[in-house]
């Protein structure tokens, strides 16, 4: 029986729990009710009144006049949302409320998107009838801060950012001070905006209602009519962003409430490092490098030059001698075009992206446990689960919307296990912090393992019915030395016992994994041991569950997807297999190459072996962040052709031998996927700046020019081509991708999919696979002679190489690289905070300063490798994983000595 | 005499200390409960015994009990509130004071009877010292074996913690009282969910009033029937009553409600009359917050039936021409005292006092002040009164803890009985002048 | 305002303040907040400096936040120094009706200072409070853990030189005097 409730006498259905406000906005419109203190992503606080209706609980009966935000629909109930008592009532209030306002509207950042000056108007307020009293309009504004800014005699008390900061990034900086008339939004301990430990992700900002808080871009100020949404390109996570833009130029950037992705949120560089775009140091035109120079060209000249020396290459060497390099930055259509540009046009398999350096052990691992090589379910699973494992990563610096959505889910009692070297701000939250040694994460997971099985604590059940090899497994998993792995890992057993049975034990448990898994000589066995876990605990196929990896860069996932590797080509076909190479010639009417190409640390030797003779890169920065740098730097310089596309003269671009500017996310369209593997829509929000041009666009001019022809770069186009090669986007549709995008795969019907192996795995059964720890060749090798241990992290304020972020404002909040090391290891080295310390590997040496930290345990030190300056990858080592060639950067031997 | 149930030993030397309370009879209903009745047959006992929330609601206590949610596995709360501190009130100090046993073992009963096996008495912090008293006979409770583990061998256990506050009106509101016993700022919660519910820690919890606690210790004794053959109707049992302001004999009084209020403010036994000869003008008789009502209401209701001292006689009339009992915080007037300037200490106290939360109330009780300090200055003007009026009825009600109604109903009654006072004020700013420095200590006079 | 002595509980206090936390159940011990930083202000010179608050919140292993916005809402505790005597005046209500506002106006001159000041000697700082719950001893005031009651000037006269002959520092989690009945 449906339940039925009044408003103004008309009966409407009431779900149970619903406050009477939502109640009122799903029948009788949005804007019926005003508010003040509520906002869509928080909840509900009751303090401004101004959503007071009259209600009475029978027909006729007394009315009494309640907050609707918080109280409950009342079965039966008669609401009157706007009688003329209450009418008087909010405008009584709203004049309250505007006696400690500053009546200065017209020269308010906000004028006209203010939402107290449209509570007001709507309650019909002409003039205020008290006379000056005691107010708070003499408050100071905090402009302090590069991004944030706050001028608190515009405050009304409402306390949304308070609850913004606690409720959304749970970073808890701001809050209420004092009480009653005196009771005043503090930042820290009573400072300002810079001085306080803000994040800047902006939630407090976007919440104000009016323009206590704002910004430096005054984002407020823009109505909703002059927004573009489009996908934020910093990291797997896939935010939606509202851009607002004017005369062709980005004015400032917020989430949208209805992202399902963020939900109203999203982080200081999706919300404020857009700056980069239109930056004095962006490339504009093509070049092409002259006795040593470059010079800028017609984009004629360009294709001209890199179509006549690619067919000269091609007809000279075979087309094995030319490789491509994609971007996990760029669209999916765009990586699609790439791989086809080399299989097709050129006649190779030479095409990688930079998910090798990231998640291409992921990809592998999963694939041959589960069958697909991607997130098994979605972010929005973290409401339903019980427990979350992270292993190597630090998503409240990484991902930094789903980091925040994780400590809310652990602050709310669910269990947080931790696996990290590092005391990441997420092991505050956590029951477990299982700090182990670089490199020896497959230890630890095996010692879960171990701990599951002696416990009894397998689902028998899911192991009988939906996998296979357990009993093997079993087998070896019982016969580990677990005192050698204990001393191996440095973690107590007993610990990973007791998070093991955590695990184990919890009704739905889901792991997270980062780089800090993948970028190992096993990566691809950890994942595999991850899955394991997974699947001995019969967490999968199901809400809550799952193995999730966090996907580094905006399209990582896409650029796999499109067949951006050299063994697996558009929709992870297998190159081994003569059928796919049939199925793919049919599809292209073209001969299609059938040796399997170069994996990215592959073409290295190869050109250092004259195998390879032209590179072409879009938007990767291999010189800065590929590991063993004077390895990278020979293996370029010996190249006859080195195309390279960019935004910014990189450093890698400093050493081709022609530059293609490309257009950066802002001046294009097209789709990426996320993490969660949704592909969402890119919408163009201004024109290229200068002479650049789509990156697709340019492949396409390329294709052309190379005689293969190719319609225009338009992803409705490519995206339809695209769903007829890969087989889980059958279904998808430009046009149907909606504001939230699909979740792959995309059956014929357009239905997506949230979760995945319900009932049964990709590959049928899941595939128990055992994989013993094996120390990393970097420590047998060098680990005598370089006793510790560096491992490479990102922070919050940059993105990688920096090439972006370090041309925003974020290059105030965090300015330069430096080392994390121990108090007692710097006491031992005689190494004081901020001093400059060499770190030497076998590879060589560079020079940093040292940030005394206890986030590092004795022995293990970190660094970032956002900066050019320091050129991190100068020591890192040329060991990849053993499967996927994922190079190793989070152990690198070293020692260390003051400078 | 009255029948006395609370303060019947008050006057005993040594009260104060475990064995002269346990001589006189102390700690019997933690043994009668425990050895004999069930939990449910306490609260059933309570129910019968009609006790209504002696803190100012007057809920009644036994249905409150009742409400108190039980899932399997998760600890239940009961919470005294010792945060006394409604204008006018101070019978709950005097009690713990004098005999904080009484407290103490109607805290063990209680907590047995709603199966709270942690329990806390949050005490305002200005009673710091009135918490030392507590902390003492509760540790010569554990010391006879009245708290801890496995009491009297029943199985039942307890243990019984008091928690001081730090100076916040506001505290003595049960939601805001569990947010401060959070360590937390002492701002109200929104309800639902109710305490019964989600209480202390999330956990369903009981708050009850320190004086409705003792008050289960006589239920559990001599039956809840016996409790309620006191009194008079559906006001059972006696109250105690905080009398003060301008009369012979100010005190803590135990009253079967029932008695005439002209009994109250001028018999012997109680306030002994209106000091220096005065004539009665007013009375504030439930705490600062309710209704104030001059002599004439006060006294006999507008039907001209005495008004007695029970929640439904005092009430009678409504809010047009009766009050409430509230929390017994009885404050007289006489004939010289100015109305307005009475008010305006009231607004300052709330405007103080305001959590700062909903704004008709941060930014209201401001106003009320401010405006009601402009009449006092003599600059008021005839809006004023109306704008005042207009305030109030935006206060009352519209917040989400009870402070609101408690700031904004002694505005309404202030204008409702005595408005031609404020014109006067407004039109005669001079008058003003002779009421400005008219509270005088006695026998002392300093310009 | 420098302190007299380092921010560090002694081991006394120290043992009392971990009892206080375990006094709630596991993961709540913030709950002890209030009544640590009562006696925090009591132990370093009757109020709670910034430092005093940072000290408390990493003895709590809480964030220094979370007690600022505590100690802000809450009238006892002071957030800028005070003499030794902190002389808080009940205002409201009977103790007005009963002559508080003498008591004030006496109370600063004699003192020579205003409400909301503190002496020159740093002996004393007089503050008007909200009702005590001492309506029926009016006019009262406390000082310390103590309420003087029923008071007249000729009594706040005696009590004020007593406590500046005493010269000690007055502390809500003193040993209170002992009282009548």
């Amino acid at each position: 029986m449906s339940k039925i409730a009044y408003i103004d006498n008309q009966p409407f259905e009431m779900k149970d729990g619903e406050t009477i406000l939502s109640f009122i906005k799903r029948n009788s419109g949005e804007d019926l009710v005003p508010t003040l203190c509520d906002a869509p992503n928080l909840d509900p606080y009751g303090a401004c009144r101004v959503c007071s209706v009259d209600v009475a609980l029978k027909s006729d009966g007394p009315v009494k006049a309640q907050a609707s935000c918080h109280t409950p629909v009342m079965e039966g109930s008669y609401i009157f949302p706007s009688t003329p008592r209450i009418t008087k009532l909010r405008k009584n209030i709203v004049e309250l409320v505007l006696t400690d306002h500053p009546l200065d509207c017209l020269t308010c950042e906000v004028n006209n998107n203010c939402e107290l000056q449209t509570v007001a108007a709507k309650v019909g307020i002409r003039d205020v009838r008290y006379p000056a009293g005691k107010n708070h309009l003499d408050k100071k504004k905090d402009l302090s801060h590069p991004y944030m800014t706050s001028d608190f005699s515009k405050c009304i008390n409402c306390a949304r950012c308070v609850r913004a900061c606690d409720e959304v990034q749970g970073q808890f900086v701001l809050s209420m001070a004092g009480r009653g008339f005196d009771s005043h939004i503090i930042k820290g301990m009573n400072t300002t905006f810079n001085e306080s430990d803000c994040v800047s992700c902006g939630a407090c900002a976007q919440a104000c209602p009016t323009s206590a808080i704002s910004d430096v871009f005054e984002s407020k100020s823009v109505v909703p009519q002059e927004k573009v949404r489009t996908v934020c390109t910093y990291c797997g996570v896939g935010c939606n962003l509202d851009v607002a833009v004017a005369d062709n130029k980005v004015k400032s950037i917020q989430a949208p409430f209805d992202a399902d992705v963020n939900e109203g949120h999203t982080c200081l560089k999706g919300r404020y490092a857009f700056s980069f775009y239109d930056h004095p140091d962006r490339l504009r035109e093509p070049m092409i490098k002259k006795n040593g120079k470059f010079e800028e060209v017609s984009w004629d000249e360009a294709y001209d030059f890199i179509a006549s020396r690619f067919t000269e290459i091609k007809k000279t060497y075979g087309p094995d001698y030319i490789a491509g390099i994609s971007s996990a930055r760029c669209t999916n259509e765009e990586n699609y075009l790439m791989q086809k540009f080399m299989r097709v046009v050129i006649g190779t398999n030479n095409i990688d992206s930079c998910a090798r350096v990231c998640h291409s052990p992921t990809a592998i691992g999963m694939q041959r446990t589960f069958g697909t090589g991607a997130a098994t379910n979605s972010i929005i699973d973290l409401q339903y689960t019980d427990c979350m494992m992270v292993i190597g990563a630090n998503p409240t610096a990484s991902h930094p919307v789903t980091g925040a959505k994780m400590k809310q889910v652990a602050m709310k009692g669910k269990t947080l296990i931790i696996i990290d070297p590092r005391k990441t701000e997420l092991t505050k939250y956590a029951q477990f912090h299982l700090q182990l040694r670089p490199g020896t994460n497959a230890a630890v997971l095996n010692m879960m393992l171990y701990y599951i099985i002696k416990e009894g604590l397998e689902d028998k059940a899911f192991i009988e019915s939906r996998t296979e090899g357990y009993e093997e497994f079993k087998k070896e998993i019982l016969a580990l030395n677990i005192p050698e792995l204990e001393k191996v890992s440095g973690v107590d057993r007993n610990l990973v016992r007791d998070a093991a049975v955590a695990y184990a034990s919890a009704k739905n448990a889901m792991s997270f994994h980062g780089l800090g898994v993948t970028e190992h000589s096993q990566g691809t066995f950890t994942v595999m041991l991850i899955a394991d876990l997974a699947m001995i605990t019969g967490n999968i196929g199901r809400r809550g569950v799952g193995v999730n990896p966090l996907r580094g860069q905006n399209n990582v996932q896409g650029a796999a997807d499109m067949g951006c590797q050299p063994y697996q080509g558009a929709g992870y076909l297998d190159l081994k297999d003569p059928e796919v190479i049939s199925k793919y010639e049919l599809f292209y009417k073209s001969p299609f190459p059938k040796e399997i190409g170069y994996k990215i640390p592959e073409m290295y030797d190869a050109s250092l072996n004259d195998r390879l003779k032209a590179v072409w890169i879009i938007g990767e920065d291999l010189v800065q962040t590929d590991p063993n740098t004077h390895h990278v730097k020979k293996a370029l310089e010996k190249l006859d052709l080195l195309i390279v596309q960019e935004l910014f003269m990189s450093e890698t671009a400093k050493m081709a031998h022609v530059i293609l500017p490309g257009a950066s996310f802002l001046e294009k369209s097209g789709t990426f996927t996320n993490g969660e593997r949704r592909i969402q829509r890119v919408n163009k929000v201004v024109d290229p700046v200068g002479n650049t041009k789509a990156d697709g666009q340019i492949i396409v001019d390329l294709m052309n020019k190379m005689g293969y022809p190719e319609p225009d770069y338009d992803p409705a186009v490519q995206l339809k081509e695209i769903s007829g090669i890969v087989p889980f986007f059958k279904g998808v549709k430009w046009e149907e991708l909606g504001i939230n995008g699909k979740q792959w795969p995309v059956l014929e019907d357009g239905s997506d999919t949230e979760i995945l192996h319900l009932d049964t795995f990709k590959r049928g059964k899941g595939k128990f696979i055992h994989n013993a720890f094996k120390e990393t060749a970097e420590i047998v090798d060098h680990g005598k002679e370089f006793p510790y241990i560096i491992t490479t992290v990102r922070e919050l304020e940059h993105y990688n190489s920096g090439v972006m972020t370090r041309r925003t404002r974020n290059s105030r909040i965090l300015k330069e690289d430096v080392l994390l090391i121990n108090p007692e290891d710097a006491r031992k080295n005689s190494i004081g905070d901020g001093e400059l310390v060499t770190v030497e590997s076998a590879r060589g040496e560079i020079v940093i300063k040292a940030k005394i930290s206890d986030e590092m345990k004795s022995g293990v030190m970190s660094t970032t490798f956002h900066f050019p300056e320091i050129m991190m990858n100068v020591i890192t080592s040329s060991i990849s994983d053993s499967e996927a060639k994922c190079p190793e950067y989070k152990v690198v031997a070293c020692r260390i000595r003051k400078k | 005499m009255g029948k006395k149930l609370l303060l019947k030993n008050d006057h005993i030397t040594g009260i104060q200390g475990y064995d002269v309370y346990r001589r006189e009879g102390g700690y019997a209903s933690v043994e009668k409960a425990l050895k004999t009745m069930t939990p449910e047959a306490v609260v059933e006992e309570v129910k019968k015994s009609g006790l209504r929330g002696r803190g100012g609601a007057g809920f009644p206590t036994g249905m409150k009990w009742s409400f108190l949610a039980k899932p399997p596995g998760v600890a239940r709360y009961l919470v005294c509130n010792a945060d006394e501190s409604e204008p006018g009130t101070f019978k709950d100090r005097y009690l713990m004071e004098r005999i904080p046993h009484l407290l103490i073992e109607g805290m063990i009963t209680s907590s047995f009877a709603l199966g709270a096996n942690t329990s806390y008495i949050y005490i305002r912090g200005e009673y710091y010292y009135v918490a030392r008293i507590l902390e003492k006979a509760i540790d010569e409770a554990y010391a006879n074996g009245w708290l801890g583990q496995n009491i009297l061998g029943s199985g039942y256990s307890l243990d019984l913690y008091v928690q001081v506050g730090a100076g916040a009106y506001i505290c003595g509101e049960e939601t805001a009282l569990l947010e401060s016993l959070e360590g937390k700022r002492g701002n109200p919660r929104i309800k639902p969910p109710f305490p019964a519910v989600a209480g202390l820690y999330g956990c369903p919890t009981v708050v009850n009033n320190v004086e409705t606690i003792a008050a289960v210790v006589p239920i559990v004794n001599d039956g809840g029937d016996e409790y309620a053959k006191v009194g008079i109707g559906k006001s059972t049992g006696t109250k105690l009553i905080s009398a003060s302001g301008h009369i012979n004999k100010p005190g803590v009084y135990e009253i079967e409600m029932g008695i005439t209020v002209e009994d109250f403010i001028y018999s012997d036994e109680y306030c002994g009359g209106i000091r220096n000869g005065k004539k009665l003008k007013a009375v504030v008789a439930g705490g600062s917050s309710v209704p104030i009502l001059p002599a004439h209401l006060i006294l006999k209701t507008s039907a001209g039936e005495k008004r007695l001292m029970s929640y439904e006689s005092l009430a009678d009339g409504g809010f047009a021409t009766g009050t409430m009992l509230g929390s017994g915080g009885f404050i007289v007037m006489d004939e010289d005292t100015s109305i307005v300037k009475n008010l305006w200490n009231f607004t300052r106290f709330y405007h103080h006092e305001s959590c700062g939360q909903c704004s008709p109330c941060r930014e209201g009780t401001g106003w009320m002040e401010k405006i009601l300090h402009r009449i006092l200055e003599g600059h008021g003007s005839m809006s004023d009164v109306d704008l005042l009026w207009d305030i109030q009825g935006k206060i009352e009600g519209k917040t989400i803890c009870p402070l609101g109604d408690a700031a904004a109903w002694p505005v309404a009654a202030a204008i409702r009985h005595f408005r031609s006072e404020f014109e006067d004020y407004i039109k005669n700013p001079k008058n003003i002048r002779d009421v400005k420095h008219y509270y005088r200590l006695n026998n002392l006079v300093e310009a | 305002m420098a302190l007299t002595k380092e921010i560090r509980f002694n081991d006394e206090t120290m043992a009392l303040v971990q009892r206080m936390m375990k006094r709630y159940p596991e993961g709540k011990h913030k709950s002890a907040l209030i009544p640590i930083l009562h006696i925090a202000q009591a132990e370093f010179d009757g109020w709670l400096s910034p430092e005093v608050m940072d000290y408390v919140a990493s003895v709590m292993k809480i964030q220094p936040i979370e007690v600022y916005e505590v100690a802000s809402f809450y009238s006892m505790f002071n957030l800028k120094p005070v003499g030794k005597c902190l002389i808080e005046v009940c205002r409201t209500s009977s103790c007005w009706l009963l002559g508080a506002e003498d008591v004030i106006r006496h109370l600063e001159k004699k003192l020579n200072i205003k409400v909301g000041e503190t002496s020159a000697d740093g002996m004393f700082t007089l503050k008007t409070v909200e009702c005590l719950g001492s309506c029926g001893t009016a006019p009262m005031m406390q000082v310390g853990a103590d309420y003087y009651e029923n008071l007249n000037l000729e009594k706040v006269d005696q009590l004020v030189s007593r406590f500046k002959a005493e010269g000690k520092r007055k502390s809500y989690t003193d040993q209170p005097e002992p009282r009548s009945l």
